[in-house]
């Protein structure tokens, strides 16, 4: 039998250790809403299951404390990060992201336009996603991403509306900037110039197992997603008006609010 | 994951460990990881959305050497999207075929961490895997066999290898099954059996065009809930006892084959089977590999003796 140095063992372990250590998530998290539906029997079960589970989770999570900040810079270090909690939360409603922007004519400031492009989810949602939507996968996981650290970024006081978009953290930027470009480069007429772009998250609830599909929202919001997947609405007569920040807006049962913005000088 | 019949627990345990292996396991490895690190790369496109820093990338200005800052400031970033993307390529081609060795799998390793880096944004867990994978790879000569490279082809008979970094693959993959399983676990759509229901009906990642799912297959959904919590909480343990390792690998096949005909979440589902490598006897694979190899040796060079093996 060969004979291993004690270093490679040692090293090995330490590895180990910090990659278990490093799939820990924080036990802290918010706390759930109350269900929309009453538990089974198994499922109360689970719960005071649960309950053990996130005491002794806690107990771990303190434990490991101290050596936490050297495990973070190992893994940091050989980018080794274990964010395994796939699916852990999946979304109770149906999620999409789109962009505005105001359009100026150097002729005549005061006459604005109005364009709006949703840009997530990128495939339709009335079609079967086959071979192109593998692609597509990767650019909603960089909107999800960038909503992410947007939310984990933005202070909660920000929540305002005469909140200002310097102070707004910049991960919805590069998505407002991207579609801009692209916009212009498209769709502006010569005198144009976009002056402001918008970012905004929308929402609609998934009914909960069991219960109906209310079929006139369906279709009305099947209505507006068509209109959308034409490519970017322009609106030229009844311009809406800007609103606050968090200003909020509808499309069928679709709940909009507005998450970013920032007005190109 | 037999330990043989070393006598004492520390001879057994070093075994476990360190026990040397043929090479193709991890050639084997080496090559379908390499495959689906391209199709990964493939996936993280067009250039000029995902690798210029002026496309959908995070602002530069939080790096820790401000590298991306000063190449938006220079410039250069359509170019420097273009150097990132082919060298990127270019290692994970190299390893796929075996050209370059612990070289070329070390140059992947870098490449997909230095992505992460560069644009997090379209990365998902998948990458993360990968990630883990080449970090098991770079400790083995996965180059020895199934290489187009003619000097290996040429070289002595392939070297064993230690067992170790396929050990720390198969730990990393019950990791990944436990942590996820126990994340789950402290979601109440988890215990309540609705979390496939909610996923299956999320206009996101659905594959099939439907509000909600229809309600005959919700029953399944709950049932599949429950199963997958299961399978992801136990497979630690099913998969260390040999007994129920074979059907616990096939339930894993038919649980991600189910998940990737459901929803399209990229290359997350083909990475976890892939990952299935490590738990097969590398003896097996070994004589398997050198099998299927010589028989094609033998069709297209008849003349030739069978080399690199």
């Amino acid at each position: 039998m060969r004979t291993t140095s004690p270093l490679v063992g040692a090293l090995l372990l330490w590895h180990l250790l910090a990659i278990t250590l490093g799939s820990l998530r924080s036990p802290y998290s918010p706390p759930a809403p109350p269900r929309s539906v009453p538990p089974s029997r198994l499922a109360q079960a689970l719960d005071a299951v649960a309950v053990v589970q996130a005491r002794l989770h806690a107990r771990l999570w303190h434990i490991q404390e101290p050596v936490r900040p050297a495990i973070d810079a190992y893994l940091t270090m050989t980018g080794m990060a274990q964010p395994w909690n796939m699916f852990s939360n999946p979304p109770q409603y149906d999620e999409y992201l789109r962009v505005r922007f105001y359009i100026e004519r150097a002729r005549n400031p005061h006459q604005t336009r109005v364009a709006t492009e949703l840009v997530m989810p990128v495939a339709r949602e009335d079609q079967l996603r086959l071979f192109r939507a593998y692609r597509e996968s990767y650019e909603d996981k960089a909107y999800s991403i960038a909503l992410q650290r947007f939310y984990r970024n933005r202070a909660a006081h920000l929540i305002a509306p005469d909140t200002k978009s310097s102070e707004l953290p910049n991960d919805l930027a590069p998505i407002g900037r991207f579609y801009a470009r692209r916009f212009a480069e498209r769709g502006l007429s010569q005198g144009e110039r976009i002056v402001r772009i918008e970012v905004w998250r929308g929402a609609a609830a998934t009914p909960p197992p069991g219960r109906p599909v209310d079929e006139a929202a369906r279709l009305a919001r099947r209505a507006v997603l068509l209109e959308y997947y034409q490519g970017p609405v322009d609106e030229r007569f009844n311009v809406p008006r800007v609103p606050p920040y968090h200003g909020v807006d509808y499309d069928a049962d679709i709940e909009w609010l507005l998450e970013y913005f920032e007005e190109p000088s | 994951m037999s330990t043989g019949g070393a006598a004492t627990p520390v001879e057994r345990c070093h075994r476990f460990w360190f026990r040397q292996i043929p090479p193709h396991v991890y050639a084997v490895l080496r090559i379908a990881f390499g495959v689906l690190c391209l199709l990964d790369l493939l996936g993280a496109t067009p250039i000029s959305m995902f690798w210029d820093l002026n496309g959908i990338a995070p602002l530069p200005g939080g790096g820790t050497w401000g590298f991306r800052s000063w190449v938006v400031a220079s410039g250069f970033a359509p170019v420097a999207a273009w150097v990132v993307f082919t060298g990127t390529l270019l290692a994970y081609l190299c390893m796929t075929l075996g050209i370059g060795g612990q070289a070329a799998v070390f140059a992947s390793l870098l490449a997909n961490v230095w992505q992460t880096a560069w644009n997090v944004l379209p990365l998902s867990a998948s990458h993360q895997a990968l990630t883990a994978v080449l970090f098991s790879l770079v400790w083995a000569d996965c180059g020895q066999v199934l290489t187009v490279s003619p000097t290996r082809n040429a070289a002595t008979p392939p070297q064993p290898q230690s067992i170790a970094p396929l050990r720390v693959l198969q730990y990393q993959v019950c990791l990944i099954y436990f942590s996820s399983g126990v994340s789950k676990f402290s979601n109440e759509l988890w215990r309540d059996g609705s979390a496939i229901y909610y996923a299956m009906s999320h206009n996101v990642v659905q594959r099939f065009p439907v509000d909600v799912l229809p309600l005959p297959l919700q029953g399944v959904a709950t049932l599949t809930t429950y199963g997958t919590l299961a399978f992801e909480l136990a497979f630690p343990l099913l998969v260390a006892w040999r007994r129920t390792r074979i059907v616990t690998l096939i339930a894993g096949v038919g649980l991600h084959l189910g998940a990737w005909v459901t929803l399209e979440v990229g290359p997350f589902s083909w990475v976890m089977i892939a990952t299935y490598i490590a738990f097969l006897p590398p003896e097996r694979l070994a004589t398997l590999v050198d099998e299927v190899w010589q028989r094609k040796a033998a069709r297209y060079r008849p003349s030739t003796p069978s080399q690199g093996l």
